[in-house]
């Protein structure tokens, strides 16, 4: 079972609920809400997702999907989906995290006129190669 | 000094551990256990889902056979050398490069008369004596002083209708004031009229071959389902736009008139039929164009008379059968596929305005109407013929250069039409490669960012790039060969030669 989404009982990791809708509960020390907020719009045509804090286990959230058809068996296939959405938006969140500032800076200095990302070579001279780029490598 | 050459074994790393950082990129799943990444320039790779892990996580070693093809590709950079990032921002700036310049293409709406009635027409349809819906003279001169307050060394004037050339007297007082004006201005001047080639005389061909003037006609197919999609009085509109087709050749040269083609819902059925009639008449390109759901294919309800996966499938049936005339000798572009292979397989940047990041309403194409009002696109105009003015950057009479084009509104559209920063967009691999439409998004969602899960303009794009995609990985050598020379433009005769 993918780690930080548990099962509501020991045979599946998602638990049917009486009006027809799916329930997950979701690890919030490993899935962040704009992770899940992320997630949760990509399934906006398919059906309707409430996010809540999980009433008695605050660790957690509590996903409620509830398809726009009656189709139970489309609501099962989407928690499982939706599981896996959920996983690539954290990652995207880890990736963007270690990208830090680079693509800001990346696209400062595509429309910068002088050398924002390293400001003391801007005026080295390639005859003199300061930085070695010519020199041979061992 | 003696240089050696060494094998390339020599460049090749030996250590196996590496320190190395990830470069900004977008992912996507693909189907078969791999992972589309691609970047902000427009690089792509295919990852197994266990190298793309390793690589995540920054596992991934520098003697592994995808690790040099990620650093080249700017995924991954191991050095403290800054020239990397250089690189990646001297490739962004190219890619946006059609940011350079500003307003570069100006529409002149000369009259909304036309002899046309098709069903589909994204303007109001006008009787052609009702001269009221002509543009005067007054507002042509403003226009003009507008359109060279643009900083734009190149200027496209193209001129719409209604049926544009039923203002014949128009357009050439706007050309000759344009070229009058351009002695002192020394822009690099284009002119195009957008016309259905009816009202086509000897004398308005003699004035187009004197200026170099461009003609862009409609051509919806074969003649069944020309006269259907575009009637007119006496049934024959097929048969007028082929013969004045031909005059026009002769007069203007072959490749100064172009077609463009719409599918309508009775277009579904014969992608072959139309391409194969595109082909009889000389065409070497067709664009396979959707419905715009404004003006009269709203109205008549025609916008709506297909879904998304209908157009699909009928795209994908006639990019199949374009590939096989090309195979068998017979050379044709499908041109919507080019653009987007362009932006896929090339460094640059296209002059497609309808598929740019931010769009390229307003900033790369500005519409003047006959009355004087300055739309930031031409759909922009077309909505505002049936009662929304959203998207009316000002008048011609009333307002500066100043206000229209840096005005609040200007600022608002292009704001918000930066894929970079939209819901579901900023986080799709195929981002690089797409575009923003607000105006499509007002006009069927009632929301200029849109919501991208129900937005059939993002389902059509996700089916064609998963297709091209497709294609340039599992396409015989013959189609993948194919594709990369539309996208660096090499004429298609050699292709096939």
């Amino acid at each position: 079972m993918t780690p930080g989404i548990e099962a509501r009982d020991a045979e599946s990791p998602v638990r049917s609920r009486t009006d027809g809708s799916i329930g997950l509960e979701i690890d919030r020390e490993v899935f962040s809400l704009d992770a899940l907020l992320r997630a949760s719009y990509k399934f906006t045509d398919r059906c309707h997702v409430f996010i809540h804090i999980h009433e008695t286990r605050t660790d957690r959230w509590l996903i409620v999907i509830r398809g726009k058809t009656a189709d139970e068996h489309d609501v099962s296939d989407i928690a499982g989906d939706f599981s896996n959405e959920l996983i690539d938006q954290q990652l995207r969140e880890r990736l963007e995290r270690q990208f830090g500032d680079v693509r800001t800076l990346i696209v400062a200095q595509a429309f910068a006129e002088g050398n924002l990302l390293d400001a003391a070579g801007a005026d080295e001279d390639y005859v003199e190669d300061p930085s070695g780029i010519g020199r041979p490598r061992p | 000094m003696k240089l050696v050459f060494h094998r390339p074994d020599h460049f090749r790393p030996t250590n196996r551990t590496s320190t190395y950082r990830p470069l900004p990129f977008r992912f996507m799943r693909w189907p078969g256990g791999e992972v589309l990444l691609t970047n902000d320039v427009g690089e792509f790779i295919f990852l197994p889902t266990d190298a793309f892990s390793a690589f995540a996580e920054q596992r991934l070693t520098n003697t592994c056979a995808v690790y040099a093809e990620l650093k080249a590709k700017h995924f991954l950079h191991d050095s403290a050398s800054t020239v990397p990032l250089q690189l990646l921002a001297t490739k962004y700036r190219t890619k946006k490069s059609f940011l350079e310049g500003f307003t570069s293409l100006h529409m002149f709406v000369v009259t909304l008369r036309c002899d046309h009635s098709c069903p589909y027409c994204q303007v109001s349809r006008v009787n052609e004596d009702r001269t009221r819906f002509d543009m005067s003279i007054e507002t042509a001169d403003r226009s003009i002083e507008l359109m060279f307050q643009s900083p734009s060394s190149a200027l496209k004037v193209e001129f719409q209708g209604g049926e544009s050339l039923l203002n014949f007297d128009l357009i050439k007082w706007i050309v000759n004031r344009v070229r009058e004006r351009n002695k002192t201005e020394g822009r690099d001047i284009q002119f195009v009229v957008a016309t259905n080639l009816a009202p086509l005389t000897d004398e308005i061909l003699a004035f187009c071959a004197d200026h170099g003037i461009y003609l862009s006609t409609s051509l919806d197919g074969p003649e069944f389902l020309h006269n259907r999609n575009r009637p007119r009085p006496g049934g024959n509109s097929h048969q007028v736009a082929i013969a004045n087709l031909a005059k026009a050749r002769t007069a203007l040269g072959h490749d100064r008139v172009s077609a463009l083609m719409t599918t309508t819902e009775a277009s579904l059925r014969y992608p072959k039929e139309i391409i194969d009639e595109y082909v009889a008449r000389g065409f070497d390109s067709i664009f396979l164009r959707a419905l715009s759901p404004y003006g009269f294919a709203v109205r008549s309800r025609m916008a709506f008379r297909y879904e998304t996966v209908q157009f699909v499938d009928f795209y994908n049936a006639g990019l199949d059968h374009i590939i096989e005339l090309n195979r068998r000798g017979t050379p044709i572009i499908e041109v919507y596929t080019q653009l987007l292979l362009q932006k896929m397989l090339t460094p640059f940047a296209t002059g497609y305005v309808d598929l740019q990041s931010p769009t390229g309403a307003g900033i790369a194409a500005v519409v003047y109407n006959y009355d004087g009002d300055v739309y930031a696109s031409d759909e922009a105009r077309m909505l505002a013929e049936m009662g929304d003015t959203s998207f009316r950057l000002g008048n011609v009479h009333q307002d500066s250069y100043a206000s229209i084009f840096g005005g609040a509104r200007l600022k608002a559209i292009v704001e918000g039409s930066c894929l970079e920063t939209m819901p579901g967009c900023s986080e799709c691999a195929f981002a690089p490669y797409c575009g923003a439409d607000p105006v499509l998004n007002w006009a069927t969602q009632g929301d200029p960012i849109g919501h991208r899960p129900t937005s059939a303009f993002c389902a059509k794009q996700m089916a064609v790039f998963r297709r091209l995609f497709d294609l340039l990985r599992n396409g015989d050598a013959f189609t993948r060969e194919l594709l990369v020379r539309w996208a660096t433009q090499v004429d298609t005769r050699e292709a096939v030669a």
